[in-house]
């Protein structure tokens, strides 16, 4: 097969992939360019302590993302005493995962290929909930993200946290892992771009005796044949016939292919307790034809390649046969050990189809939906818009000057359209100056409901506070906390906070953008007085003594000067 | 054991090993390829290099002296 066959790109460039994570992987580069050898495929680890932005200029076909729990920044032995701990922890994580969204749709739309976080390399001997519920914020913000989500904590457990795990590498180096494992790990991203690569396997073609059932129908009788609970072996293959339903609930074609009577095999299949019945099959070839010549005829029928097809059957000869005559197909055999079956079939057939894509994006439909359905259910049951913002137990936390959050305002400086009083896009350097000058006030509020946590979403910069005039530079708010009157209140501690150093009226204005009309009228709405009026821009002030408290909800406020 | 260390630094740095090997001669012997030399040198050699060697472990000449001082 040529290489160009594989190209995901249509400019004859070799195939290439970003690594991007919160630890050292080196030399994990080497060992995935040598796992993909064939493909003509270049590896680069994005700088380290750059995970998140070193995505941003690259072509990438694409990106793998490793974060570990051993290095997120924050200290984890305070998960001990903090009950807070995994909800920020995760918020800053789910804020950061959404920039890195951003920043790789602006790009290209590489493939996206993560690990999900465990706390395995941390775990105690009992079972810690704040670092489960961490971890499982983060693997839903991520199934969002990406194509497909590969299973860390089973990579770990194939090769053992002692096999796996470098202490003197992790505390000189933030390198935590042996080579051994990192190659490793290599070989099961490399599976999974593989995968990708290849023609998407959309067929599944079955042998039947002791494939989809235990002993020969033409022997045993359809009686005689083992598939349900009453045995063993029949729990097995019970077992396996079910993940084959669910297969083809999830698209995936299912065909038979078997030497047999055709009235013997169709008498089995009509047995009330077995999973899988005739209807359940797009395409029967039961006959005593060579299975190579049934494949083809298969194929026609469905007007399919044969390299989308995977072939299933106990016979050595008959997977020998097709590997040697249709090497397109990937043939594989059940193992000698029926008990070994189900566990081969979950991680040896299953991941041939495209059933990644489908998790990511069920987890990020019930990630959305979930708290959103929630907010909408209980809103339904109130009378008034009041009422309903009263029952949310909404919560402002707001942090002056914040100088861990910079980052991450910057970004709400970019990101935010809507709900944009004056839209000025800031870079982290500049904003770093502003929370860092005397001279200016950077207020960022992160919200909570009894739903959850939405994360740092409100900010306001205040620029002359050394005059009695101060300016409301900039004053912007995340969408997905927009309609609950979270502006109100934060403006009133705002503007409280500056009568208190003496500030006697501040300015405002409004600047006209494609995006931002939902609060051309906000400033009147709050009592400021509009002094200047152009088709773009408004401008106004408001004298603090004048300024009476707008908001009238049950509203709480933590101020961190 | 100097064949061997020849071996690793070879498969890290990817060219020619000299006696005058260095991180202060050669570019590619910057601090990753620093960081794997000495994972590589602990694995293969069953050790752990104290801290105050890290930064000295930084020639072919150095890391041979003091493998034969740490190994005999």
């Amino acid at each position: 097969m040529s290489i160009s066959r594989f190209a995901v790109n249509n400019e004859n460039r070799p195939v290439s992939v970003l690594v991007c994570s919160n630890v050292t992987l080196h030399p994990f580069d080497e060992f995935l360019e040598k796992e993909l050898e064939p493909f003509n495929v270049t590896v680069k680890i994005a700088d380290f302590d750059n995970v998140w932005m070193g995505a941003e200029n690259a072509v990438t076909d694409f990106v793998f993302i490793h974060n570990d729990i051993l290095n997120l920044t924050v200290d984890y032995t305070s998960r001990f005493t903090d009950k807070d701990y995994s909800a920020s922890l995760a918020s800053h994580l789910e804020s950061r995962i959404s920039g890195l969204k951003q920043n790789l749709q602006k790009v290209n739309s590489p493939k996206i290929i993560s690990t999900n976080l465990v706390g395995t390399a941390l775990s105690l001997s009992h079972v810690d909930h704040n670092v489960e519920e961490m971890c499982s914020r983060y693997n839903r913000a991520i199934g969002g993200l990406t194509n497909s989500v590969l299973n860390f904590d089973r990579a770990l457990a194939d090769f053992g946290l002692a096999n796996s795990l470098n202490w003197s590498g992790f505390y000189r180096f933030s390198a935590p892992y042996k080579h051994d494992f990192l190659q490793y790990l290599a070989k099961q991203v490399a599976t999974e771009i593989k995968r990708q690569l290849l023609s998407v396997k959309k067929v599944l073609v079955l042998d039947c005796d002791n494939t989809l059932w235990g002993g020969v129908v033409g022997e045993d009788g359809a009686s005689g044949i083992k598939f349900d609970d009453s045995s063993p072996k029949g729990k097995c293959f019970n077992e396996v016939q079910k993940l084959i339903k669910s297969l083809s609930g999830l698209g995936v074609l299912l065909a038979v292919c078997s030497k047999n009577n055709y009235e013997d095999a169709a008498e089995a299949f009509t047995q009330e307790t077995l999973p899988l019945t005739m209807d359940s099959f797009s395409c029967v070839k039961i006959n005593w034809e060579d299975k190579t010549k049934n494949i083809e005829e298969i194929a026609k029928e469905l007007n399919l390649g044969l390299d989308s097809f995977v072939f299933l059957d106990d016979s050595s000869f008959e997977i020998s046969n097709m590997l040697s005559r249709r090497p397109e197909v990937t043939s594989l055999q059940v193992p000698e050990s029926i008990f070994s079956y189900p566990n081969f079939f979950r991680n040896q057939v299953m991941p041939l189809f495209n059933l990644s894509k489908i998790t990511a994006e069920d987890m990020n439909r019930a990630e959305y939906y979930s708290s959103e359905k929630q907010r909408t259910d209980v809103k339904a049951e109130f009378d008034s818009k009041e009422e309903y913002i009263n029952s949310l137990q909404l919560e402002i936390h707001i942090k002056n000057n914040d100088l861990n959050s910079v980052a991450r305002i910057a970004q709400m400086t970019n990101k935010t359209n809507q709900f944009n009083l004056t839209t000025k896009r800031y870079s982290e350097d500049e904003i770093a100056a502003l929370v860092e000058s005397t001279n200016v006030n950077v207020l960022s509020g992160s919200v909570q409901d009894k739903f959850g946590d939405s994360g740092k979403t409100i900010l306001a910069i205040v620029n002359d506070l050394d005059t009695k005039v101060a300016v409301l530079d900039t004053f912007l708010m995340s969408c997905r906390v927009i309609g609950r009157n979270l502006e109100y209140a934060f403006l009133d501690t705002l503007i409280n906070e500056l009568k208190q150093t003496g500030c006697e009226q501040i300015r405002a204005k409004y600047v006209k953008t494609l995006k931002n009309s939902q609060v051309q009228d906000l400033y009147d709405r709050l009592g400021f007085i509009r002094d200047k009026d152009t088709e773009t821009v408004r401008e106004y002030y408001l004298d603090l003594a004048e300024y009476t408290p707008k908001s009238t909800e049950k509203i709480g406020i933590r101020y961190e000067k | 054991m100097r064949n061997k260390v020849i071996e690793l630094l070879t498969k890290v740095l990817k060219v020619g090993i000299s006696d005058e090997s260095s991180s202060e001669t050669m570019p590619e012997w910057d601090s990753l390829a620093h960081m794997r030399i000495v994972v590589m040198i602990e694995d293969s050699f069953d050790i752990e290099v104290e801290d105050e060697m890290l930064p000295k472990l930084n020639s072919l000449v150095s890391i041979i002296k003091y493998l034969e001082s740490k190994i005999g």
